[in-house]
């Protein structure tokens, strides 16, 4: 009887392991920051080469770090969505600009918008590969405190932001800066 | 013409360079080969850093050496690279709780194997053995065989 039952004791272990699997983006590297504070940040802003960027400008208020590139279409199709958070939201929203051209920034800017409060530039690629980046759009929840909250990788889109990340901005908006 | 664009194909491979780095030293070409080669691509995941032509590959080919020149040991550099990748940006995992699994499973499997054909095996070989006869069958036999033998000689 035992003996009998092994072969599927076996499937069934097999079908929990595939159905684990199922539906996983297999590409998604989980975010080692989830609850540390903000990865180092010291650049100049486009807008502004001589003001500095750094983590202090993130303590306060709640930030959606976003990291874009002008050459990413990825990027100007999410782009409307950050659009409508500027007019109808105060949230922070600081759009890290990844590798890119001032001139490709700026202009990319003008025909799409500008919604950013603040526009760390990071020509290099450097405060990429500090925050964990691994293909632009990129976003991150920060709160007021500094701290990682959590991490939108490739498009935001309409389902992460209206089940994941504005409640959690709401959340976090009620918790004390210090 | 059609050897002259043969030719053009052929050779044309040859003047396509690789990043070329003038390494100060031995040691430090044979690491900066040994941590590209294990570390992975996060942009294109199979890939390791050495192979990858992904911009962040070359990126982070970069902070290797620079890391390397500075005078990081080979730990400081993985690291570095897992504090912000996490543990997937390495193809050779450390063994704690997580990877347990991934690492001794095969070991386990084969284990299991091994013993499976090992109880196999004595199984066959107690089916092949002819039985033992016991003392009473042995009495028997003979009776069976005397009375054989007398009725041939009838």
């Amino acid at each position: 009887m035992a003996k009998f039952l092994i072969p599927f004791v076996i499937f069934a272990v097999m079908v929990g392991f595939f159905i684990n699997g199922l539906g996983r983006d297999t590409k998604l590297i989980p975010s080692p920051f989830i609850d540390k504070p903000a990865p180092h940040i010291s650049v100049k802003q486009l807008d502004d080469p001589e003001k500095i960027f750094t983590n202090k400008d993130l303590v306060g208020k709640v930030s959606l770090v976003n990291f874009w590139a002008s050459w990413c279409p990825t990027c100007e199709y999410e782009h409307p969505l950050f659009i409508h958070l500027a007019k109808e939201t105060s949230i922070h929203l600081v759009g890290v600009n990844y590798k890119n051209s001032r001139a490709d920034a700026l202009g990319w800017l003008k025909r799409h918008g500008n919604p950013y409060n603040a526009i760390p530039v990071d020509d290099t690629g450097r405060v990429g590969i500090d925050w964990g980046v691994y293909g632009t759009p990129e976003t991150f929840v920060v709160d007021k405190k500094g701290i990682v909250r959590y991490k939108h990788v490739g498009a935001l889109n309409e389902d992460a932001l209206i089940n994941i990340v504005l409640p959690m901005v709401k959340k976090l908006e009620k918790e004390p800066a210090q | 013409m059609r050897w002259f664009v043969f030719m053009c194909l052929t050779f044309s491979a040859c003047f396509v360079q690789a990043d070329v780095i003038d390494f100060k030293n031995k040691d430090h070409e044979y690491r900066y080969h040994l941590l590209t080669k294990e570390l992975r691509c996060a942009k294109c995941q199979n890939q390791n850093l050495a192979d990858s032509h992904a911009e962040l590959a070359g990126d982070m080919r970069v902070i290797v050496l620079e890391m390397i020149e500075s005078g990081k040991t080979n730990r400081e550099i993985r690291d570095y690279m897992v504090a912000r990748y996490g543990k997937f940006i390495l193809y050779r995992p450390p063994v704690d709780s997580k990877t347990m699994l991934l690492w001794f499973a095969p070991l386990l499997l084969l284990l299991g194997v091994i013993g499976f054909v090992i109880k196999l095996v004595k199984q066959r070989q107690k089916d092949l053995k002819p039985s033992e006869t016991t003392d009473d069958e042995n009495e028997k036999l003979t009776e069976l065989l005397q009375e054989n033998n007398q009725k041939d000689a009838e």
